[in-house]
């Protein structure tokens, strides 16, 4: 039987990282990302025994992660989208090498779009399987493959439009 | 020209581990610390500030009925403030909304803000009241031991504060906290469309 500690390092060490590139993905820079991340753990925590295992485990830390995401921009949202994509694009981190350069300009290019195509987004692009990321939002797989679709083309879009400036 | 899976392997190359565990168990102790002396500190400052009024309720010689039930009612408002504030305490950390889906939670976001702001407003009509309620009480006991125009004094005063709590202060408190109200309703507002149409 694990303690609850070492339950919770052994989810910390498997979706700390899938955790962090969602709050990047939604929050556009690295230090809100850290800190949304670690709030989502803390809450993971705090709550851990109340899990219910009606669902995956991962399922249920994810949602905590997107609601702690979606409750942040409750505040920090008090402009219009635009602007904060703006503030977003000035506050991602410096690169240091291309690589680095690559991937800022990838945030970027996520922070262009809607909050909810940022989450499904960057579920995508760790490979969380389909069914799980329509059970996470609380849709249909046929809606969502439909939606990611849609975000892929997007994506790229304002990716290459980027890479021609 | 990239294509999508290009940015896929774009992301696979990212660095990973960005934080230690060891920095949300500090985080939590942080919290849990900071969540007990807060609610210290408010037990403190309202236990001092009831010693106070209890001792001069104790001390005070009153004459008429009217000044007890005028202690009466501040103490009271006291405690049922407090009393607030505790169980507002215990409802933050433990909650199973979290675990709801996204556009599920947004609503409750947006009930929850509602139910806040409604709490507040009445809340600060409530305090108003009370105090106006406490100072005409006490005014009876000024009738009778203070001469006529400190009494004077005493009713005028009275009466402008609580023009000003009601007209100025109040009406300012509304406004600023049906604007903040607005603007993140709308903000969630936002979130709910996304959720609910397009997903």
């Amino acid at each position: 039987m694990k303690t609850k500690e070492e339950l919770f390092k052994e989810l910390f060490d498997k979706n700390s990282k899938v955790i962090y590139h969602l709050c990047y993905g939604y929050t556009g820079d690295s230090d809100s990302a850290n800190d949304l991340m670690q709030e989502t753990f803390i809450k993971v925590w705090q709550n851990l025994d109340s899990f219910r295992k009606q669902s995956q485990i991962s399922t249920w830390i994810y949602r905590i992660g997107i609601n702690t995401c979606l409750s942040y921009l409750r505040i920090e949202k008090r402009k219009a989208t635009d602007e904060i994509n703006d503030y977003i694009i000035e506050n991602t981190i410096e690169p240091v090498s291309d690589k680095d350069e690559q991937i800022a300009q990838l945030y970027k290019c996520i922070a262009q779009l809607e909050e909810s195509e940022r989450i499904i987004i960057t579920l995508v692009l760790d490979e969380i399987p389909y069914p799980e990321i329509a059970e996470i939002s609380g849709i249909t797989e046929g809606n969502l493959r439909v939606k990611i679709h849609r975000i892929k083309h997007k994506l790229t879009d304002i990716y290459n439009r980027y890479e021609r400036l | 020209m990239k294509d999508f899976e290009e940015i896929r392997r774009l992301w696979r190359v990212q660095s990973s581990e960005p934080v230690n565990i060891e920095d949300v168990f500090k985080r939590i102790d942080e919290q849990k610390n900071s969540y007990v002396n807060r609610l210290l500190l408010q037990t403190i400052t309202i236990g001092i500030a009831l010693l106070f009024i209890f001792t001069v309720w104790i001390t005070a010689t009153f004459h008429t009925w009217t000044s007890h039930l005028a202690m009466i009612i501040i103490i009271g408002s006291m405690i049922y403030y407090l009393r607030i504030q505790i169980n507002d305490y215990r409802k933050i950390n433990k909650t199973t909304v979290l675990f709801k889906k996204p556009d599920e939670y947004i609503a409750y976001l947006q009930s929850y803000k509602k139910s806040r702001f409604k709490l507040n407003t009445k809340t600060y009509q409530v305090y108003v009241i009370i105090i106006s309620l406490s100072l005409c009480l006490f005014a009876i006991e000024m009738y009778y031991i203070l001469p006529f125009w400190q009494l004077l004094i005493y009713i005028v005063l009275s009466i402008g504060w609580m023009l000003i709590c009601q007209f100025v202060f109040m009406k300012q408190y509304n406004r600023r906290e049906a604007q903040r109200l607005e603007e993140i309703i709308q903000a969630l507002e936002r979130l709910s469309n996304q959720f609910t149409q397009t997903l």
